[in-house]
């Protein structure tokens, strides 16, 4: 674990201490509560749920954004060989990387919360639904992380935000009727649940269900699995 | 008992053999020279050796027993300096090394120790707190150098690190090597006959994947090592 941690702490300093990490942070921040809010008085309505779709929308730009270099930059710059020729291996490698991004999308949704008690204060809106808003929106960003941190491994950095922004985009266009109407109707269950959106709706509604759960970490480990097979397919 | 091994070893990528029973020694406390054209797979076999690459033939005995490239243990024994010296642009020469020490060695006062020694023993106490980007060629190889001689590995492979560096810049690079390979087992890869000469005592020399001679460097002189070095690849 502490080597893990060590290659997490590294590129959270560079996530953090670069600009180009603040950008993203503060782009992630400042768009999210302009979307929200520039037609909130028109309305007159603190809803919650448009406030988490202003933020799916955006984790759509950022997670591939905060991702897009984990692996890549590391086969481009070399620094891979130094590291996988210390006692350190691929999962030990493909676990820092998620876990040092897990941690910076924390903390943009934690630097959120601010939008959150104001919706708090404003419409006293169910705990639970808050609690399961902002959880969905965790593991959709992780779920969102693993494809690009898989792609990430197999892709150069700009060529990976575009296939996993992309991926991801078409992901969830499987819950929409649009995609949904033109299937057999007994396939239009099952094509759904391979949605994250689906399953993060029903988390957003303060719905966490241990199917839910599951999905997700299967999804996260299947891509991190995915990443960690491309690293080592550097022998064949 | 007290050499390294390399029995027969090579690399297969599909079809085509990299590197093909490659077979030489090195013994304790006399620097290996691994000499050979560009292309003749030096960077293979060391890759190979530290773990970054599997074997796909042969084995490597160390010290009487077989050891596995793959097992933590012996990559605690192993400082490796891989081609191109691959570094962290964003952080600053400490925080590399401590990165890496984080990552190498166990022992939390260990750790701070041996960063404390590299930092002396090559020469970067002046530019410690300096962004990596900022370094001249020079310094940069000292850091790549003093990566490779954290905790103190009793194996050195180090894969031309005086290449691109101007004439006094080899010559630190070169008495920092000696300094620190001594009661070591070194291999040197390099494709300079001078470098060479001026720094180890045995030599494989390696071409299109085989190695083609082996044995102690005379006293011929680099005109000497030149004429072998044509002679037995395929030079005129």
């Amino acid at each position: 674990m502490r080597k893990i941690w060590a290659v997490s702490e590294k590129d959270l300093k560079e996530l953090v201490g670069t600009v180009s990490g603040f950008i993203f942070l503060a782009l992630f921040l400042l768009v999210g509560t302009w979307l929200y809010f520039q037609d909130f008085f028109l309305i007159g309505q603190a809803d919650p749920g448009k406030w988490w779709s202003s933020l799916s929308f955006l984790m759509l730009l950022f997670v591939p954004a905060i991702g897009m270099g984990a692996i890549s930059e590391e086969k481009k710059g070399k620094t891979w060989e130094l590291l996988l020729s210390l006692p350190f291996d691929e999962k030990g490698l493909v676990a820092g990387k998620f876990l040092a991004r897990a941690l910076f999308l924390g903390l943009a949704l934690v630097l959120s919360l601010g939008v959150a008690a104001t919706l708090w204060w404003l419409g006293k809106p169910d705990l639970g639904v808050m609690l399961g808003g902002y959880l969905s929106l965790f593991m959709a960003g992780l779920a969102y992380l693993s494809v690009v941190i898989f792609f990430s491994s197999l892709l150069s950095q700009a060529a990976a935000f575009l296939v996993s922004f992309i991926f991801i985009l078409v992901n969830s266009f499987l819950t929409q009727d649009l995609f949904l109407l033109r299937l057999p109707v007994w396939a239009r269950g099952a094509a759904a649940k391979l949605s994250l959106g689906h399953w993060q709706a029903e988390m957003a509604a303060g719905l966490i269900s241990l199917s839910s759960l599951i999905f997700f970490i299967t999804w996260i480990s299947f891509f991190l699995y995915l990443a960690w097979w491309q690293i080592k397919s550097r022998n064949s | 008992m007290q050499t390294l091994k390399l029995s027969k070893i090579g690399k297969k990528y599909a079809d085509k053999w990299v590197v093909r029973n490659a077979d030489f020694e090195v013994t304790k406390g006399r620097i290996c020279g691994l000499l050979g054209p560009n292309g003749a797979g030096k960077t293979t076999t060391l890759r190979m050796i530290a773990g970054f690459l599997t074997l796909s033939s042969g084995e490597i005995i160390w010290k009487g027993k077989r050891v596995e490239p793959k097992d933590f243990r012996f990559r605690q024994s192993l400082g490796y300096l891989p081609e191109s010296n691959p570094v962290y642009e964003n952080l600053s020469v400490l925080e590399q090394l401590h990165f890496l020490a984080k990552v190498k060695i166990d022992d939390l006062q260990k750790r701070e120790r041996e960063v404390g020694r590299v930092i002396k023993a090559c020469g970067l106490k002046e530019v410690e707190g300096q962004k990596i980007e900022t370094l001249s060629k020079g310094y940069r190889q000292r850091l790549g150098l003093a990566g490779a001689f954290l905790g103190d590995p009793p194996i050195l492979l180090l894969d031309e690190p005086t290449s691109g560096l101007d004439p006094n810049q080899v010559l630190e690079i070169r008495s920092v090597i000696k300094k620190m390979a001594k009661d070591k087992w070194v291999i040197f890869s390099s494709h300079i006959l001078s470098e060479v000469q001026a720094l180890c005592q045995d030599l494989a020399l390696i071409d299109k994947g085989k190695i083609v001679k082996t044995g102690k460097i005379g006293r011929g002189g680099v005109k000497a090592l030149e004429k072998m070095f044509v002679s037995f690849t395929g030079g005129k």
